[in-house]
């Protein structure tokens, strides 16, 4: 999740550790009152975007568009838990991995997490508006305007998928 | 036509997620505009296929590297709380158990700032000023002699005799004559005068 959002491996890495530490400190003023699961994306939501915040102010004022490309990890790469594929799926996969990872790469941050939780983490849309610290309708707008961003981006260098 | 439907309506429509009557309406909406049925299915192959290619976990490229860093930032981590924590502890056990010795030492900071202080007026230190105005204090015996001094004020003032035996620890006073002895009779006069 973290990769998806920052895209920078060695950052990534780094945030996930910092996860890591905040939920071992904070596990024990955990209450069940949410998902677990949804609680640790809670976390890593405050996480990632107290980088992201750094990093734009660092970058006086302008949010550098680069970190979320920079060393990318393709979607489909050989990290991704599937099944293998035959060589030429394979390659077709990491094609459209490819363009997927550069069309969610322009979303906005809120954007590119919404989907990420949403289609490939499988929250549904209560768990992403507490990991997200949004209301409902936010959740269902932002959803509905990045598919939409996502259909054109992707559409726009065949004129389909 | 499409901007009165909710993009609630469509994102649950594109996830499968409709309930009958939010599916009634969506019905209703499709048969309206043709071109939405084509959008909204467009749409969700694009979340079909970020569903199928974006990986979901990524497993750290040297694992046991990132482990062991994570377990040293935890031990660091740590570290860095213990003497908050200990700190904390012993502040709570000097509280507990300094009260004793605290008050012991209040006693005797009461004590020794009374003994400075004494009762208004009686400045010992000021005593010791010997003045020039003062009467001088004669002794028959030449073994004695005697000092006058006084405060600043002339308000006290005191005779300080030199010369006499010190009253020995097993002195005792006779209060009774021994039986067959009287005091002299001039004694006797004056002591009378005085009662009466």
């Amino acid at each position: 999740m973290v990769q998806n959002m920052i895209k920078n491996e060695a950052d990534a890495w780094d945030l996930t550790q910092e996860v890591f530490l905040k939920v071992w400190k904070a596990l024990p003023r955990f209450e069940a009152r949410a998902k677990f699961s949804t609680w640790l994306y809670r976390i890593t939501h405050n996480v990632v975007y107290d980088w992201l915040r750094k990093r734009k102010l660092d970058s006086a004022g302008e949010f550098d568009d680069a970190i979320l490309s920079e060393g990318a990890v393709a979607a489909g790469s050989s990290t991704t838990p599937q099944q293998d594929l035959r060589p030429d799926h394979a390659l077709e996969n990491s094609e459209l991995g490819e363009k997927i990872s550069a069309a969610m790469a322009t979303l906005s941050a809120e954007h590119r997490e919404t989907i990420l939780l949403r289609e490939v983490q499988g929250f549904d849309y209560k768990e992403i508006a507490k990991a997200m610290g949004c209301s409902l309708g936010t959740v269902m707008s932002r959803l509905y305007y990045a598919r939409k961003k996502l259909q054109t981006l992707l559409n726009d260098e065949k004129g389909n998928l | 036509m499409k901007k009165e439907i909710s993009e609630e309506l469509l994102v649950k429509w594109v996830d499968n997620a409709l309930t009958q009557d939010e599916a009634n309406e969506m019905k209703a909406h499709l048969q309206e505009d043709s071109s939405l049925a084509a959008e909204l299915a467009e749409m969700r192959k694009v979340s079909d296929r970020v569903r199928r290619e974006v990986p979901a976990s990524v497993e750290p490229p040297y694992p046991d590297f990132f482990n062991s860093q994570l377990m040293r930032k935890v031990d660091l981590d740590q570290a860095s709380q213990m003497p908050k924590e200990k700190a904390k502890r012993w502040w709570r056990g000097f509280f507990q158990w300094a009260w004793a010795p605290a008050g012991a030492m209040a006693l005797v900071l009461a004590f020794l700032a009374g003994q400075r202080l004494g009762p208004e007026g009686a400045d010992p230190g000021a005593l010791t000023q010997q003045r020039a105005d003062l009467p001088t204090v004669y002794f028959s015996e030449d073994s004695l002699d005697a000092e006058m001094i006084s405060d600043a004020n002339g308000d006290l003032s005191a005779i300080v005799v030199n010369g006499l035996e010190a009253i020995s620890d097993d002195a005792s006073f006779v209060k009774t004559l021994p039986a067959g002895e009287e005091l002299p009779v001039s004694y006797q006069h004056s002591e009378a005068k005085r009662f009466h």
